[in-house]
């Protein structure tokens, strides 16, 4: 573009750097919050950023509460639901891409829509379902709950993905002999692999932040880390180290994994709406 | 025939799966409407959907306040992180050094964990020990916290919100801005147009569409997901100041046990939310055909 006035760039690092202060400073306070004591939390604004730091905290949310147990739960569901969901949704994907069918559009429309539909409309009738089933409580119950919204996310990106693969790469390999399932394993899943490892990423990441089906849907068994988050505040308001540490442990996979996912941002945010 | 059948091969799966899944708990919720569920009082039950309606929409007004909350709080925070988004985006847009190094940054808390987001916010608004409260300290103001006041509770929610969504806009709106086409800037330029007639005139009509889409998406999502951050920030409160419709839907189910209520002002989200979805399909299947 243009080149730029002096001003236009004092204007342009001066909002960069205010709006990237705003951005860390709260990341940056919840680090430094876990490595303190409960005394060095009312020290006074001075000493945020300048205390000795202390594991204290994280020793005690892991010998007080069953936090691994938790982490744990959260990883079984998340990558239960993202593999279950990959399975059938990339299944699914192939057909909505690959043949052209009347309704076909609608279908597809119906599944985007599933992923936009408020989860608490899900969640009622699921909390009553699973009383009855006794799926209450169960990492299979909250496997099946976060199929919901991960499975018409991996239909809908998907589809995208396949649909950009050309379709003579498997015919040409069906016409040296390969059968249709052979052609699709040989040919066109090896090219789909860094696809599906993104869409695999964002499933995880959506299911490790999920909050109000974990909520309404476990209490002791399967629950999950973001639920405990904020029993540690009732518990006692001046823990804030505590909250924080707990806090750290849950975000800290997310966002090496979000750097892993940077070059899929777009398409997985906007799921596919606006090309990268 | 056969050949016909095919996709519906690789699709009954999923849509086996999907229909059981949201199929189903539609038709449960309309049972849960129609009739008097109570958690607490299973005895109590039967055919009641005028009385239900009636209740939620006519003889208490909470319905409609937080109805009120969740627009003010959908306008709110949309419109903010519109703005800032836009501006973020268009700054990134120019070529800087570092540029690549610090957006992944400002990416950051769009990834976070929002019950975690609302605690930190929850937190450094803390009249005793937050951040924000040493500030106000230094300046006079003793124990002092937005989310306990009824009238700026809310403040304190769109400032989280805009905090973890803004960089969805600066996502969305920087991938439009760069996939415009060039010819139309450097003919501007010829012409003699300066930074901001360019900006105004020709990159916000070409990016129309894209913004259209960024806008709705991020307007769905605010009126969906309007819970976590408030669930662990204030829990609707103080009183009711910040109880949007998610939120009373789940306080009438899991608070009171009055299941049949929860799931009328859920089915209510869920008219609204499809009417928005058509809408944005529209716009999707729009830019897909151009």
């Amino acid at each position: 573009m243009s080149p730029k006035s002096r001003l236009y760039w004092i204007v342009c690092y001066g909002i960069l750097a205010l709006y990237g202060a705003f951005t860390l400073l709260p990341i940056l306070y919840l680090a430094v919050s876990s490595f303190k004591t409960q005394q060095q939390i009312y020290d006074g604004i001075a000493a945020t950023f300048w205390f000795t730091p202390t594991l204290d905290s994280y020793r005690f949310i892991f010998e007080t509460k069953p936090i691994l147990q938790m982490l744990t739960n959260t990883l079984i569901v998340s990558v239960g639901s993202t593999v279950f969901s990959l399975f059938f949704g990339t299944i699914a994907a192939y057909g909505l891409a690959r043949y052209n069918f009347r309704g076909r559009d609608d279908l597809a429309f119906y599944i985007l829509s599933i992923r936009m539909f408020p989860p608490i409309v899900a969640a009622l009738p699921i909390f009553m379902i699973f009383n009855g089933l006794n799926l209450l409580d169960t990492k299979t119950g909250l496997i099946i709950a976060y199929t919901t919204f991960n499975l018409p996310f991996v239909v809908w990106m998907m589809t995208g993905f396949i649909k950009a693969v050309p379709v003579q790469l498997e015919e040409a390999a069906m016409v040296d002999g390969q059968s249709h399932l052979g052609a699709i394993w040989d040919i066109l899943v090896p090219v789909l692999r860094p696809s599906i490892f993104a869409v695999a990423i964002f499933c995880i990441i959506f299911s490790w932040n999920e909050f109000l089906f974990a909520l309404i849907l476990t209490k002791s068994q399967a629950k999950t880390l973001p639920v405990a988050i904020p029993e540690f505040i009732t518990w006692t308001e001046v823990g804030w180290n505590y909250v924080a540490a707990a806090g750290m442990v849950l975000v800290a996979p997310v966002l090496v994994f979000s750097f892993l996912a940077q070059r899929y941002m777009v398409r997985g945010m906007s799921m596919g709406a606006i090309k990268d | 025939m056969l050949r016909r059948l095919r996709p519906l091969l690789f699709l009954s799966p999923t849509l086996l799966i999907l229909l059981s899944i949201t199929l189903f708990p539609l038709v449960y919720s309309l049972y849960l409407a129609s009739h008097t569920v109570i958690l607490t009082n299973p005895m109590l039950s039967g055919w009641s959907l005028t009385d239900n309606l009636r209740e939620v929409f006519i003889e208490s007004p909470e319905y409609w306040e937080s109805m009120l909350t969740t627009l003010i709080l959908v306008v709110a925070v949309v419109t903010l992180e519109f703005v800032l988004g836009l501006m973020l985006a268009y700054f990134f847009f120019s070529n800087f050094r570092g540029r690549n190094l610090i957006f992944p940054f400002f990416l950051m808390p769009m990834m976070l964990t929002p019950v975690v987001v609302g605690t930190i916010w929850r937190f450094l608004f803390n009249g005793e020990f937050g951040l924000i409260a040493g500030l106000l300290k230094a300046v006079g103001v003793e124990n002092y916290s937005i989310l306990n006041q009824p009238s700026t509770a809310l403040v304190g929610i769109v400032i989280a919100d805009v905090w973890q969504w803004t960089p969805f806009m600066l996502l969305l709106l920087l991938a439009g801005m760069r996939a415009l086409p060039r010819s139309p800037f450097e003919a501007a330029q010829v012409d003699g147009a300066n930074a901001f007639q360019i900006f105004r005139d020709i990159m916000l009509p070409m990016m129309k569409p894209i913004i259209i889409i960024a806008v709705l998406m991020r307007t769905i999502d605010a009126f969906n997901r309007m819970f976590d951050i408030i669930y662990i920030m204030t829990n609707g409160g103080p009183g009711r100041a910040s109880e949007t419709l998610a939120v009373m839907a789940f306080r009438q189910s899991f608070e009171y046990f009055f299941m049949h209520q929860g799931a009328i002002v859920a089915l209510s989200m869920l008219v609204i939310i499809t009417i928005m979805v058509k809408i944005l399909n529209r716009f999707i299947a729009g830019r897909k055909g151009a």
